[in-house]
């Protein structure tokens, strides 16, 4: 693994992104991208990014509106191909005609608009079909008591609240327990209790050995459920190597201190 | 004392915000600088597709011009003055609709100029005159247009269509008034169930969650069935085949339509799919079949419609059964059949550019869909052994739009 170059690492700890995750020997490489690049009609050109994630990792992911998280987002999850460069998931390379390989994953978009005349129950029934998954009604009946959405699976998603629909959004991206989750702004409009499901499920899944990547602007909560964090600046990744080793408090300072400087 | 009963009863009027909004500067005024704001944004958009149009349909008149030149004057003036009188009812009554339908989207729909409005401060008094006014406005505006450019091309515009544009309007402000807020939630019907069918879940979830739903695709269902059953019984009146295949391609290009609406629908949501395992091949592919299940019933039901005006036409004569006994019989069902391949290969061919540009741009989807059915199908008119070229153009389009489905997505 390439040691990469440090960027203002005494101010923030940041060092390109594959550069920590080399610490822990004993995980298998469950996300692993190398000059992984992506190139926009528009001009816009994320990468290369060299990128690796761990059996168990869940790995919060900072950055400006239009830094590239979401083309990031979407090579992991296979939905877009990549320009140049090496993505390999699990071990077998990525693109998105690997349906059965990116089956194994979980991508919750954030705009995730639902049809607007279909129940709770539709949608997580459709999913669950889409991946052909053994006992669909079963799985759709755990997914509708986790998310405290029974009483609501017959109601039309357009009669539903904001909340609602993203929790039924959270439900459709983890009905396939997928072994790589990413959400995008998986907090908003969420209230407390089911913010604190949200929190629970990521924490049973890291001890699973399953790897997620949120993306999220709350610096505090991040802290408290991300044991590591990368940057997207620029369309490069950048990997917060001081992080993991920082109390609550400072890991949130520290993204104070990188978005708004010294001294804010 | 007086004084300030008055200012609390004004307050009390103006929404309880103590601020006096006025019809002008707060209401009208904001709702007009948005439309602007909207129509600046989209300048660019609408400025090439404009231009590609006006150059392609240029270029299609000069290829075609001899063509049609040649053809047109076959048609009698009876049938002539008939095709023109239908075509441009058909024309008011759409325009009429589409107008309503946009009025009502602009001015009802959440996030519309109502809500603008209320989030202003107007009253519900104001916001009710206001609708009205507007409504009428735009209504008068959009017909008057309607029926002054109808009244240019088929010049002069019989009484008749005058006095059902006239009545048009005042019936679509009492509709828009009658039905207007929340009306479009109500207008939609909640789809029936797709979880026990044996359909693929693609296809199944299609038929019953964005068919059923999509209105302007259902109207344009409709619209298309005019210009095809026009130009099939046509032939029953002596008129020239050309017209009724003419008339079976204007069927099949206005069907074709409907496509760029559901796919754009579709695409709001397909997250769901793509977050699946879903690729462009499968997607696209559960589309294809759809249109293909409509393919089938529209080319059988043209090309017999066809058949049995051809029998019309021969019964009619001194030998009511000369058709089925002489040689032009081959000829009735070639042209027949032809007439089943233009109204059907426009919404069988849409898959496969519907992805080209953009599939969220319904506009700019509409026109390309007509230039291409109006190329291809007037190609086929001209040299009907074109037709099995038709096959290697979806093929190629296919091949060439592929893997576009994740770029053409809204999320």
């Amino acid at each position: 693994m390439q040691e990469a170059h440090s960027t203002d690492s005494g101010k923030t700890g940041e060092t390109r992104a594959t550069a920590a995750a080399g610490s822990s020997a004993a995980l298998t490489n469950m996300v692993e991208a190398t000059a992984l690049k992506r190139e926009w009609p528009s001009g816009f050109t994320l990468g290369p990014i060299d990128f690796v994630a761990k059996a168990g990792e869940t790995i919060a992911v900072f950055g400006k509106n239009g830094a590239g998280k979401s083309t990031f987002f979407q090579l992991l999850s296979g939905s877009i191909d990549r320009t140049d460069g090496d993505l390999k998931i699990l071990g077998t390379k990525m693109n998105p005609d690997a349906s059965s390989l990116r089956r194994r994953v979980g991508y919750l978009p954030q705009e995730s608009t639902l049809p607007e005349w279909t129940t709770a129950d539709e949608i997580l029934t459709y999913a669950a079909k889409l991946l052909e998954l053994p006992n669909p009604d079963e799985i759709v009946e755990q997914q509708l008591k986790r998310w405290d959405a029974v009483n609501w699976r017959h109601r039309p998603i357009c009669k539903s609240s904001h909340g609602m629909q993203r929790r039924i959004g959270l439900a459709v991206s983890m009905i396939h327990d997928p072994d790589v989750l990413i959400l995008d702004e998986p907090f908003n409009a969420l209230d407390i209790v089911n913010g604190r499901t949200l929190q629970q499920a990521i924490k049973d899944r890291s001890v699973r050995g399953k790897i997620t990547l949120i993306s999220i602007h709350t610096p505090l909560l991040a802290a408290e459920i991300c044991p590591r964090a990368i940057l997207i600046e620029g369309g490069q990744v950048f990997e917060l190597t001081t992080w993991p080793s920082l109390s609550l408090t400072d890991r949130a300072k520290l993204i104070e201190t990188r978005f708004f400087g010294v001294g804010h | 004392m007086t004084e300030m009963a008055g200012m609390a009863e004004k307050k009390e009027k103006n929404g309880g915000n103590g601020k006096p909004a006025t019809l002008l500067t707060d209401a009208l005024v904001p709702i007009v600088l948005q439309e602007f704001r909207r129509l600046y944004a989209s300048l660019g958009h609408i400025f090439t597709t404009g231009l590609a149009t006006a150059v392609v349909m240029a270029l299609f008149m000069y290829i075609f011009g001899d063509f049609i030149g040649e053809k047109l004057p076959l048609i009698n003036q009876g049938i002539a003055d008939d095709a023109k009188f239908y075509f441009t009812l058909a024309a008011i009554i759409f325009s009429a609709a589409a107008l309503s339908r946009w009025i009502r989207t602009l001015i009802y729909e959440q996030h519309g100029w109502l809500y603008s409005l209320k989030m202003f401060g107007q009253t519900d008094s104001h916001l009710s005159y206001l609708s009205s006014l507007v409504c009428g406005l735009l209504l008068i505006l959009g017909l008057t247009v309607t029926a002054i450019l109808l009244n240019y091309l088929f010049n002069p515009l019989p009484p008749s269509l005058w006095a059902i544009t006239l009545v048009l309007v005042p019936a679509s402000i009492v509709y828009l008034r009658a039905t207007g807020p929340r009306s479009i939630q109500k207008r939609q019907r909640a789809p029936h169930s797709c979880q026990n069918t044996t359909e693929h879940p693609l296809v199944s979830w299609r038929h019953t969650r964005v068919l059923s739903g999509n209105w302007p695709g259902a109207n344009l269902r409709v619209l298309a069935v005019v210009p095809i059953l026009f130009g099939t019984t046509s032939l029953a009146r002596h008129s020239p085949v050309v017209l009724a295949q003419m008339c079976c391609l204007i069927g099949g290009i206005i069907l074709s339509w409907t496509v760029p609406f559901l796919i754009a629908e579709d695409l709001r949501v397909t997250w769901i799919e793509r977050q699946s395992a879903v690729n462009h091949e499968q997607w696209l592919g559960a589309w294809q079949k759809i249109f293909q299940q409509w393919t089938k019933p529209i080319f059988i039901t043209t090309t017999i419609l066809c058949l049995f005006s051809f029998s019309v036409n021969s019964a009619n004569t001194n030998e009511p059964f000369a058709l089925f006994t002489s040689p032009q019989l081959t000829a009735a069902v070639g042209q027949s059949l032809l007439a089943g391949l233009l109204a059907a290969f426009p919404v069988w061919l849409a898959p496969a550019f519907i992805m080209q540009i953009d599939g969220r741009h319904v506009m700019t989807n509409i026109v390309l869909l007509t230039l291409i059915g109006m190329f291809t199908g007037t190609a086929i008119i001209a040299v009907p052994v074109l037709a099995p070229a038709l096959y290697f153009l979806n093929r190629e389009a296919h091949r060439y739009q592929g893997g576009r489905f994740a770029r053409g997505s809204f999320n």
